[in-house]
Order: structure tokens, then sequence, then C-alpha cells
């Protein structure tokens, strides 16, 4: 069971211009979310998600914006999609170089309307997601390097699409424009699902909240640790944070294996300290 | 380090009436130690 199950929570992302002016990038990364549509019925049938409400403008998903968008309105190119000529506005050149106050506004007129929307979907623990040792690739010290195989279920696709419904019905209360930009043939992440007679494609991004490989049960056969921390195996060996978590669910793991720190330290000085 | 071989050090650390404690993160073992000198007084 070691290095089985493995979890993040697989993001999905969308991002656009709202009508009236925002203005991102000001303050926490992260202003608000919605965070009540973790559970309910739904869950028999499609993963369930959390929603960030961004405040970094483009940042994310426009790699390095503001300055992208700034040298695009320089230099006359169209990187961010912000500045496109109406007979190609998917060429990367763009349409206008500006310099001086009319360059200043075009950037104040754009950045204040960012918008950006995520949506964390819990990922179900498969065990075919999994962390092992390559037979063919060596680090520099000679150890194996790890090989990672890794994969969403359909129950958890499910949750895309409909975080993607959700986002859609959130664009149009908003008045947002959308420029989340189409996914590319030979994007890693891509899938695509049947939605409403249309096919849509998909791409995640990691949250870099991994979880699994360890996970806790009280079977042996089906768990690497137990409840406190503590290897099935060796009885004094525990492992520590999240990779022992059975389940991703859709909140950040931190509190969570702060939480089980504290019970696996417990039980050490109950069970092991010797005064 | 693999897996099997910290396993096969947690075993002989035993032996030594030792434990191991393993993990990815610093968090966990920042907190476990400090609950465990707070505890331990």
């Amino acid at each position: 069971m070691v290095g089985r199950n493995l979890m993040d929570h697989p993001y999905y992302v969308a991002w656009g211009l709202t009508e009236k002016q925002i203005y991102p990038y000001r303050g926490p990364l992260i202003t608000s979310g919605i965070g009540d549509l973790c559970d309910g019925p739904f869950r028999n049938r499609r993963a369930a998600f959390r929603v960030d409400i961004d405040n970094e403008g483009w940042n994310f998903v426009v790699n390095g914006d503001p300055n992208v968008t700034t040298l695009d309105f320089v230099n006359g190119l169209n990187n961010s999609r912000l500045n496109p000529r109406p007979d190609h506005p998917d060429d990367l050149l763009g349409k206008d170089a500006l310099f001086g106050k009319p360059l200043a506004d075009k950037l104040n007129e754009k950045f204040t309307r960012q918008f950006r929307v995520g949506f964390l979907v819990e990922q179900t623990p498969d065990l075919d997601n999994r962390v092992t040792l390559s037979r063919e690739f060596k680090d520099g010290l000679g150890l194996p390097r790890p090989e990672i195989s890794y994969n969403l279920s359909d129950y958890t696709r499910q949750g895309f699409v409909a975080a993607y419904r959700m986002k859609n019905l959130l664009f149009q209360k908003m008045h947002v424009t959308e420029f989340t930009t189409k996914v590319e043939d030979d994007e890693p992440t891509r899938f695509d699902e049947l939605i409403d007679g249309k096919i849509v494609s998909f791409r995640y991004y990691g949250a870099g909240h991994i979880m699994g490989t360890c996970r806790m049960g009280d079977d042996p056969k089906q768990s690497v640790v137990d409840k406190y921390q503590r290897s099935h195996d060796h009885k004094n060996l525990y492992v520590v944070g999240s990779s022992t978590f059975p389940t991703g669910a859709t909140a950040n793991p931190t509190l969570t294996l702060a939480a089980l720190s504290l019970q696996t330290a417990k039980h050490i000085l109950d069970t092991d300290f010797r005064r | 380090m693999s897996i099997r071989s910290l396993q096969r050090a947690g075993a002989a650390d035993r032996r030594r009436h030792a434990v191991t404690v393993l993990g990815r993160s610093a968090l966990p073992f920042a907190l476990l130690c400090h609950e465990i000198v707070v505890r331990a007084g």
C-alpha cells in the first residue's frame, strides 16, 4: 500500500474581465471564496469543490502578469489576449503599441477589471495513482528517481463538469467577459467531457496539496499507518503529514495535518517515552 | 533513501528503544517536537 492513493486538489481555473472595476492586485492573494458547496447529496455521484475568488488579477494564468499585459501594450504584442488585432484575434502580434498617458490609461482600464476564479476539486483515492521508484532513472547520488502515475477518476471529472457549469453561472451573473484560453491538443492534463451536447475540453493545475501514499486505517492490508500515524509494519515508525490522509476532501490539508501531529505527539509520549 | 530502508532503520531503532518519525514537510515535525517538549516538561 505504500505509495498508493496519491491525491491533490485538481484545480480548475477560469478568468475574464469584469464589467466594473474590481481593483485586484491589492491585499491578500485570495480575499474570499465559496466554501459551502463542499458537501451534499450530490457527492454520491460527483466530486465536491471549494471556490477561490482570487485577487491577483491574471498573475496565475497569464504567466507573470501584470508584466505580460504591460509589455503587450508597450511593444504591440498580444500574449495576454487583451491587445488583439480585429482580423487576427488569436495572433500573438497585437494591435496597439502605446506610450505615456494613453498607455497608463489602457493599463488602468484593463488591470482593474482582471478577475480569476478557481475550483479546488475533491479527488478520489485511487490505487493506481501512485509513486514508485524508477528502475531506469537515478539521481546524482545514484538513488532511484520517483515515478508518478496520476489520473483523475470519472467521479472527480464530474466535479469539473459541475464547476464548469457554476463558472458559467458566476460569469453570467457578474457580467464577466471570459478570456480563459483554449486547451491545446497536446496539453498533458487535458480531458474532454460532453456537456449539454457539446464537447468541452478541460485542463487542470496542481494545487500543491499533496496527500496520500501512506494511507491511514485500521486494516494493515488496506492502509500503511494506524490512526496515530504509526506504521502497521514497524511499531516505532511514525509518518506525520498529509501523506496519511485516507481521503482528500476539498479543504487545504494544513490544519488537519497539524491536529494529527499533535495527536501523534501525545501518543508517542504516552506509549513510547521511557522515563 | 527508500521507504524500505527507512523502515529498516526504524526496526533498528526499535532495538535501541527509540522511535523514528518520517514526513514530507517541516510543519508536522515542528508541531510534534514542540508538543512533546511542552507536554514532557
